[in-house]
């Protein structure tokens, strides 16, 4: 999605080329130089990057002359990354800040975060590896979990439906002590406290003044209704599509469209190595610009999307795409042909009877769902959920089992689809480059 | 995969002794391992060999991960939650784990069972005053002993769900219920016998269980692991048996800090290639059916005990209905004191590997049989064809040692 930026574009390729060590050895090894990336087309001819060779050169190789980790605005995260694939990257806090005001400008409801003067307050309660505070300890404090720029990392278990009632109430009264402006959550999180919430009595502790916002992991419609029911439609709720390696990429509007971030970076979509047409499942293939600290050129991402030709109502002109999940956890049918983590979560929708579900490829044509029920089930319910799976997914082969654990990854993130099938390289390969 | 085709992803089966290939009937002391399972562990000690927990490099937090994974899914098999699992070396120190750990007196009274394995019966007697249910006339639990029992209050009640020389299924539903009816008992069950089998599963969200204890090895896992389920509640109550290295967040020169369940239970290494087996052999048995499971069990009971009722110089430990029991059939041979010779020569001449003695559990045999028995056992990778050559290979061996 570019060719309007291309001379920033440009400009990226020939300043990470210069001042960082992988981008140049990666560019010589490709027998290119800046200079011939001269159209867009040429873009196409750098090997995309990936995620292990920034594992593999951080800090030395990724991190631009004249810049080290003590650097003035250098911030620093680390990531399990799901299924162990981890890593560390840093960003400059202003262009963090940037990344984050150009997606958020897309949806009215938040603008209240931005009011000159503001110290935002931000509570956040996820996976307990996406920051370097210890909230999983059960005897961490408050003051022990506050980062510099006010977020409050909220206490829970890495193992989320573990998380002890003592913990929950701890995170619970939290939230009203420090009353924040913002309160970023994962999603599958958040419905976790909410639920423990209401079993023990209490209440939101206000239903208006205030934002959430969503991220870390794909949304399901479970978890968004569960939220949505909780905080009423007087605070404002979005998901934001993000990336620990840079930062904020895309925001829900008031429509409940994504749209993707095309000010501070230059996107691809690509599907087979070549751009991909409007609804085509495709690669998102991101190139920063003008980020002088770490900067990454046609960082292939993992991550499946859907692009979307029409514009959307809200009339913001960012591009509107659909957020398909992690090609490592998508579900491959006998024909070859594959059903996203989103489009799994369609045949779901909001089910009232659902609290929380996982969908797990076992094998080649084997599925399991299993799922926590609530008072609303009924087994006609579930029938139907099974004939859907059954039609969508071309096969028999499903077990679906209520229960009343699923368990996190070891990193603390919860992911509802996963794909043994999906990790083969013969499979990957056909929808990545990562 | 089906029970019918799997006895060639068990390497052992192969094996030739003197051109003899194995009949192995000693299940129930352990199983033998499929493939999967020694990939498992093999591809561990291969790629990558490295301590749990203990670094930030790549190759340890890819054996953590890999590692906390077979907990998750031992909790999602027993309807328990992850931190509910303690990974220990097999059920006997899961048990001595919670008979050390729960600060029994010597005047508390546990109630235990006459047909228990030791590792269920010492510990109890070391910590507190252990009284034994006794069997009926059948060699089944005496359920109304048990009740009387109960009156007693004990503050723990020791269940086996499945005798390992009887091989009776005890019904532990029930009995859990009367014990937390009776005075609210730590309910604690030794599921070594049963949990190798689909169809004996227990669910600890469903039945009133506080602690339940397996070994990996008896369900086609490896030797040196297993598992102590216990209720989070009950869990945090315990005393760490073990102190050292991994179960503590904080040390200084004045104290400790121990870290969260169940880690604080988990001290030093803990057997890392054998947890990776476990996590192999838990998937190797999921893919077989419940049903599937129990007409298996089934078909090699009957012949277990058709075969002993059929001869009147074996007497059969135990009931002999084919419900509720799994494939163990511990026999004594009338008018024969030592049967080592008999095992020895059903190895050596016949191939069959059976087991003979007291089964660790000798106030039953002895109590029973009057001494010791030969006991088989059998498994998914057994046939009742397998059954019948054993019998009718001892037909022939107790007439040429002169034993009938």
């Amino acid at each position: 999605m570019g060719g309007a930026n291309f001379e920033e574009v440009q400009d990226e390729i020939r300043y990470a080329y210069d001042n960082t060590i992988f981008f140049k050895k990666h560019m010589d090894n490709a027998g290119l130089n800046p200079r011939d990336i001269t159209e867009i087309g040429d873009l196409s001819r750098i090997p995309p990057t990936v995620k292990k060779d920034y594992r593999k050169g951080f800090p030395a190789s990724v991190i631009a002359s004249g810049y080290n980790l003590k650097s003035p605005h250098v911030m620093r995260f680390q990531s399990s990354g799901t299924e162990g694939d981890r890593l560390v990257s840093v960003v400059l806090s202003y262009d963090l800040a940037r990344r984050q005001a150009s997606c958020i400008s897309v949806n009215s409801k938040f603008s209240s975060l931005w009011r000159p003067g503001l110290k935002l307050r931000t509570c956040r309660f996820a996976a307990p590896n996406c920051s370097d505070v210890e909230c999983a300890n059960p005897n961490s404090t408050m003051e022990s979990r506050l980062l510099d720029d006010g977020t409050l990392v909220l206490p829970v278990y890495h193992d989320l439906l573990t998380t002890p009632e003592r913990m929950v109430n701890m995170a619970l009264d939290e939230i009203e002590e420090y009353d924040p402006h913002l309160l970023f959550v994962d999603p599958t999180h958040f419905a976790f406290l909410i639920r423990a919430m209401k079993k023990s009595g209490r209440f939101p502790h206000k239903k208006q003044g205030f934002c959430i916002m969503s991220g870390y992991t794909l949304c399901t419609q479970v978890a968004r209704r569960q939220i949505k029911e909780c905080y009423g439609e007087d605070v404002a709720f979005a998901d934001m599509l993000g990336m620990s390696e840079m930062g904020y990429l895309g925001f829900e509007c008031t429509e409940g469209k994504q749209h993707m971030n095309v000010e501070d970076y230059h996107l691809e979509f690509i599907k087979n190595g070549r751009p991909a047409e409007p609804g085509e499942l495709a690669e998102l293939v991101i190139t920063t610009l003008g980020d002088e600290l770490s900067p990454h050129i046609r960082y292939a991402t993992g991550d499946m999307f859907r692009v979307s030709a029409e514009k959307c109502a809200c009339g913001h002109p960012a591009p509107v795409v659909r957020a398909e999940g992690r090609v490592k956890n998508a579900l491959w049918l006998r024909d070859d042909t594959v059903v996203t983590p989103r489009e799994l979560d369609e045949l779901i929708g909001p089910a009232e009877w659902i609290d929380m579900y996982q969908m797990n490829q076992t094998n080649d044509d084997e599925f399991s769902f299993s799922y926590l029920r609530n008072d609303a089930w009924t087994p006609q319910q579930e029938d139907e959920l099974i004939g859907k799976f059954r039609e969508t997914l071309k096969t028999n082969n499903i077990t679906c089992t209520p229960t009343q654990y699923l368990p996190a990854d070891r990193g603390g993130k919860f992911i509802s689809c996963i794909s043994s099938v999906a990790q083969r390289d013969e499979k990957r390969r056909q929808l990545s480059w990562v | 995969m089906g029970i019918a085709k799997c006895q060639g992803d068990f390497p052992v089966l192969d094996r030739l002794i003197d051109g003899q290939r194995i009949t192995y009937l000693d299940s129930a002391a352990t199983s033998l391992k499929p493939q999967a399972v020694i990939d498992a562990m093999s591809n561990y000690y291969s790629q990558n060999g490295v301590n749990i927990h203990r670094g930030k490099y790549y190759l340890s937090e890819e054996a953590s991960d890999s590692f906390e994974r077979v907990r998750y899914s031992v909790a999602q098999y027993l309807g328990a939650y992850g931190n509910e699992v303690v990974i220990t070396k097999g059920t006997t120190e899961s048990i001595n784990l919670v008979a050390h750990g729960l600060n029994l007196q010597s005047d508390d009274v546990v109630v235990g069972f006459l047909d228990s394995h030791h590792a269920q019966l010492l510990p109890w007697r070391r910590f507190a005053d252990l009284k034994l249910v006794e069997l009926d006339s059948d060699g089944g639990i005496n359920l109304d002993h048990y009740h009387e029992l109960l009156e007693l209050k004990p503050k723990v009640v020791v269940l086996t769900h499945c005798s390992n020389v009887t091989g009776n299924i005890a019904p532990i539903e029930e009995m859990a219920i009367a014990a937390k009816k009776a005075c609210d008992a730590i309910v604690i069950v030794d599921a070594a016998q049963s949990i190798p089998h689909p169809h004996l599963r227990i669910d600890v969200s469903k039945i009133p269980v506080d602690f339940l204890a397996f070994s990996g090895h008896k369900m086609l896992g490896p030797t040196g692991v297993g598992c102590l389920y216990g209720k989070s509640e009950r869990l945090n109550e315990l005393r760490p048996l073990m102190l050292g290295g991994g179960m503590v967040d904080w040390v200084d020169v004045e104290g400790s800090q121990e870290r969260k369940i169940p880690h604080r239970f988990e001290a030093g290494t803990p057997p890392i290639a054998s947890t990776l087996g476990l996590g192999a052999a838990l998937s190797y048995l999921s893919q077989i059916s419940a049903e599937e499971s129990r007409q298996h069990t089934e078909g090699l009971s009957e012949a277990i005990i058709q075969g002993a009722m059929e001869r009147d110089y074996l007497q059969l430990l135990g009931p002999k209905t084919v419900k509720n029991r799994c494939a163990i059939g511990s026999l004594k041979i009338k008018g024969c004191e030592d049967l080592s010779d008999v095992a020895r020569s059903l190895s050596d001449s016949y191939g069959i590997m059976c087991r003979t003695g007291h089964m660790c559990a000798q106030p039953v045999v002895d109590d029973q049989m009057d001494g010791e028995v030969l006991r088989i056992s059998a498994y998914i990778y057994n046939t009742t064809d397998e059954i019948e050559r054993f019998y009718l290979s001892l037909d022939e061996l107790v007439t040429f040692l002169g034993l009938n």
